[in-house]
């Protein structure tokens, strides 16, 4: 199967729009050229360099190399909060579009749904560094790695009121959410007693802010035996400081252990990346994959890509917003119009160009925009909830504002380039951007209403002005296709 | 091949809802109720596929307080001495809470539901909620938009049921004030889900329009997924919205709840033949943190929830008379407060039901009180099945007969409250 990526067209675009941003002609190019196999290692390699051109963008911005304790105390950032959240949002926006590790950047997304931090909160100074070293650094590590960095980083303790967890009236808020969306999930029927046991073993964590550092409060520390789901700590009253965070550590990484944090771990993996509902079988397979490995995210990638299920199953998962605006950006070529890097802040390096906020502030109009979701659940990853009235007229519209050029904030497209000047009539522009964008030609229906359209508008074998009408006609409709909207 | 053949309307997102519930327990199960009351599992039910036969029926608006909205700060019971140790930095003096009756007031900030309690327009239900009490937010916020506790034939959310049951079919008789589709209207093609004008005006593309809107509908002909099934009512959608005028003299509180209502009001004085619609709440309810009892979170909250539905009323005029609100929440809050003075998640709350045309007026609570014994595992118990508060709202304001309820509540028999005269 892995050999028919090599030759198939639609193979090579299904793999592209499933584990990128979507394809582009460079990328569809070099999976052809490399094969499934030695792409995907490729992908996952974790010293896989960025492309050069994005990497020198990026210098331009402040927290960049930051590291918590260093967000933590810079005063640029302290004084202006909001322009943490906002660095990230950008950045990760100009690395989805232009990143060459494409793969790596679409886990980050689903990590990010995974733990999330909703932006908003008060521990906002520490979101971008949470991106930094808890997402991006384990999003080619472990998933139990990932969960520890997560429940000791002050971001994700502030969120979930870990900081402010004591012994007297404990905050149950982050051990719920652990064990229920972060590992076991309430398919493993725990009862009330395992969620506050939990929080007292996690109580007396607090940030202290004069050091940076992560420091147990021994006065708001619950002492005494606990058990949480059939783990067993005697908790036993002690000042040594680093004993209580391995007491956590460990619990951590008992649940994020379990079969039943494996399996919704391989249960979401496959919803994002494969299907709505993915078979039992399937998401049995990850899962004795993520128990062998002890939750290695590359092994189960890895497994989930190589499966026969994964190139089988049909083009029938929904794009959420997210994917489809970059999607879209990145299959017609459209650049922005003024610089990614934009004017300097005084107290700045630099500033996104506003072009780049422009997609920020399209994908909150869909209610997608980075790290807004309000709940600790990460936003939803099935169709339902994005097929709406409001995303399919804000979709249509996207491709019309870029090949048309009435979104200054991208330089306008000249459609012609999608077709060569070898093809002459309505039906090979058509069936060339369809092929271009999708893989393959529209079904017949509607390619055969498509291709009436553009007739009746500019004549079945279209010169000059004509022709790049067609051209961007057909591009602006195969864009506005269901095919386009689902993968 | 991982993908099921899917029925006509491309539901395998449904199933996938109806999985995760399945997997949570939820359905089939035998629940015990705060009274001891049980709720059977049912046996499977069938749309009604006549219409109701009922006349003129209310546009229902389903307001959604997520987060778990704490119905004793909303709605304190007066004069507790227990409620005061418990939550002594969430407790308002009973002389600054406005009195309901000798048993139950209203948050000061709730002024604009006073006066609709005064005149009919308001009835509470307290110790209500969600039988399950998984104390869950995601469970429970699924629990009560699907409103289903069956054997396995529910694929869609109860205000989607209550669209079929009125037995007609055009767009926009279920509205979602969201930029994405609610569960409760999951598996209503026709539903519209949108929150801004702006955001859903189809633009040129330089062709004729009717060409462009003709060749959009042929290229989703093949319905077999929900983005296609949606693709009609996206394009009628739009062209109808185009001649909705949203200028007001009405000022509504900033933000998006304002703005929520004040799109609504124009809606439904444009004659849109809304049905049933879903609101979410804007504001922070899932107060872990300094829950704020005299000012702060809660506090600000109650002011922005009052005053929308406030001036929502009389932007509506005359047209307010054929509206009924019903606020809904996964849970209630803790009774006692945490070290933060905050409320960690609890499970019953109160509801709110709110009728233009003064049907209202009373208060419901089979009280199981506030002292330590009366709780289970620290919270409020629920007394009152929210869909019984849902089912006199379909029967008494939505046209639904009484033989009709199981169409929209499956496998649920419903007691009678009284918050709703004839």
């Amino acid at each position: 199967m892995a050999a028919d990526v090599k030759t198939s067209v639609l193979l090579q675009h299904r793999v592209l729009a499933r584990l990128t941003y979507g394809p582009t002609t460079a990328s569809v190019a070099d999976l052809a050229k490399r094969g499934l196999e030695s792409w995907l290692s490729d992908q996952l390699n974790p010293k896989k360099t960025e492309s050069t051109t994005l990497s020198q963008i990026l210098t331009n911005f402040r927290g960049e190399n930051m590291t918590t304790a260093e967000f933590g105390t810079d005063t640029v950032f302290s004084a202006k909060k909001a322009y943490v959240v906002q660095e990230l949002t950008h950045t990760t926006i100009l690395r989805e579009i232009y990143s060459s590790r494409q793969l790596f950047e679409t886990l980050v997304e689903f990590f990010n749904d995974y733990l999330p931090v909703t932006a908003g909160f008060s521990g906002d100074v520490f979101r971008k560094a949470y991106d930094q070293e808890v997402i991006r650094k384990h999003a080619l590590g472990t998933y139990p790695n990932m969960l520890v960095a997560a429940t000791f980083h002050p971001a994700m303790m502030d969120y979930l009121n870990l900081n402010q967890n004591s012994s007297k009236r404990p905050n149950e808020n982050y051990a719920r959410e652990l064990l229920e969306l972060f590992t076991i999930t309430p398919a493993a029927r725990y009862r009330e007693t395992d969620v506050i046991a939990a929080a007292r073993l996690m109580t007396g964590l607090r940030w202290d802010g004069p050091t940076q550092t992560l420091k147990v409060s021994l006065g708001n520390r619950y002492f005494g035996a606990v058990e949480v789901f059939g783990y067993k700590n005697e908790n036993a009253k002690t000042t040594d400081q680093e004993l209580v965070q391995a007491r956590i550590t460990e619990l951590v990484n008992y649940l994020a252990l379990r079969p039943e944090t494996a399996k919704e771990f391989s249960t979401r993996l496959l919803r994002r990346y494969v299907s709505d509902s993915p078979s039992t079988a399937y998401v049995s397979r990850l899962s004795k994959v993520y128990l062998t490995t002890k939750g290695s995210i590359p092994a189960v990638v890895k497994a989930m890509v190589l499966d026969a299920e994964f190139l089988k199953t049909p083009a029938k998962k929904t794009k959420r917003p997210l994917e489809h605006t970059i999607s879209t950006i990145r299959a017609i070529g459209a650049e922005f119009s003024s610089a990614p890097i934009g004017n300097a802040d005084s107290d700045f390096k630099n500033l996104a160009g506003s072009s780049v906020n422009i997609v920020h502030t399209a994908l909150v109009k869909q209610g997608h925009g980075h790290y807004q979701w309000d709940f600790p659940d990460g936003y939803p990853d099935v169709a339902q909830p994005w097929s709406t009235f409001s995303a399919q007229v804000q979709r249509w519209n996207l491709a019309g504002d870029l090949l048309l050029g009435l979104n200054k904030n991208f330089t306008k497209i000249d459609s012609t380039k999608f077709v060569p000047s070898t093809d002459k009539t309505v039906t090979q522009i058509v069936d060339r951007v369809s092929i271009k964008f999708l893989g393959r030609t529209l079904a017949s229906a509607p390619r055969a209403a498509l291709i009436s359209t553009i007739t009746k508008e500019v004549g079945a074998q279209p010169t000059g002005s004509d022709r790049t009408n067609a051209s961007r006609l057909a591009a602006i409709f195969v864009l506005s296709s269901p095919d386009w909207n689902l993968r | 091949m991982s993908d099921q053949p899917t029925p006509a309307c491309g539901c395998s997102e449904f199933e996938h809802a109806k999985e995760r519930l399945s997997r949570r327990g939820f359905l089939g199960g035998v629940l015990a109720l705060g009274g001891g009351v049980l709720l059977g599992t049912g046996t499977g039910f069938e749309y009604a596929l006549a219409a109701d036969g009922a006349a003129q029926s209310d546009v229902i608006i389903n307001l959604n307080m997520r987060g778990g909205m704490d119905g004793l700060l909303a709605v304190p019971v007066l004069g507790s001495a227990a409620l005061r140790a418990a939550r002594p930095d969430l407790v308002l003096p009973d002389s600054t809470n406005l009195r309901l009756d000798s048993t139950f007031g209203l948050h000061p900030n709730l002024k604009g539901f006073k006066d609709l309690f005064d005149s009919k327009e308001l009835s509470i239900v307290h110790a209500v909620g969600v039988p399950t009490g998984s104390r869950s937010h995601f469970d429970e916020q699924l629990a009560i938009e699907l409103a289903a506790n069956d054997n396995g034939a529910t694929v869609s959310g109860w205000q989607s049921r209550l669209l079929k049951n009125t037995g007609s079919d055009q767009v926009f008789e279920g509205v979602a004030m969201a930029t994405s589709m609610p569960a409760s209207l999951g598996g209503s093609s026709n539903a519209v889900a949108f929150q801004s004008l702006a955001d859903v005006k189809l633009k040129e593309v330089g062709i004729d329009r009717q060409a462009q809107l003709s060749l959009l509908k042929k290229l989703h002909a093949d319905k077999n997924h929900v983005w296609s099934a949606t693709a009609d009512t996206s394009l009628s959608a739009a062209i109808q919205l185009e001649s909705v005028d949203q200028a007001t003299a009405v000022v509504y509180p900033a933000g998006k709840l304002g703005e929520r209502f004040k799109l609504l009001a124009a809606m439904i004085k444009s004659g849109l033949p809304i049905k049933t619609v879903n609101i979410d709440f804007d504001g922070h309810l899932d107060v872990h943190v300094e829950a704020g009892a005299a000012t702060g979170t809660m506090a600000d909250n109650f002011t922005r929830l009052s005053g929308s539905i406030t001036a929502f009323k009389k932007d509506l005029g005359a047209y307010w008379q054929k509206v009924t609100i019903v606020t809904v929440t996964e849970f209630g809050r803790r009774v006692e407060q945490n070290a933060q003075e905050g409320l960690d998640h609890g499970w019953a709350s109160a509801m709110f039901v709110i009728n233009g045309a003064g049907k209202a007026g009373s208060i419901h609570a089979k009280w199981p009180g506030v002292e330590e014994k009366d709780l289970v595992d620290g919270d409020l118990k629920v007394t009152t099945d929210y869909r019984d508060v849902l089912a006199e709202v379909l029967t008494k304001r939505a046209g639904v007969s009484a033989s009709a309820i199981s169409n929209i509540l499956p496998g649920f028999k419903p007691e009678a409250l009284g918050i709703l005269s004839n």
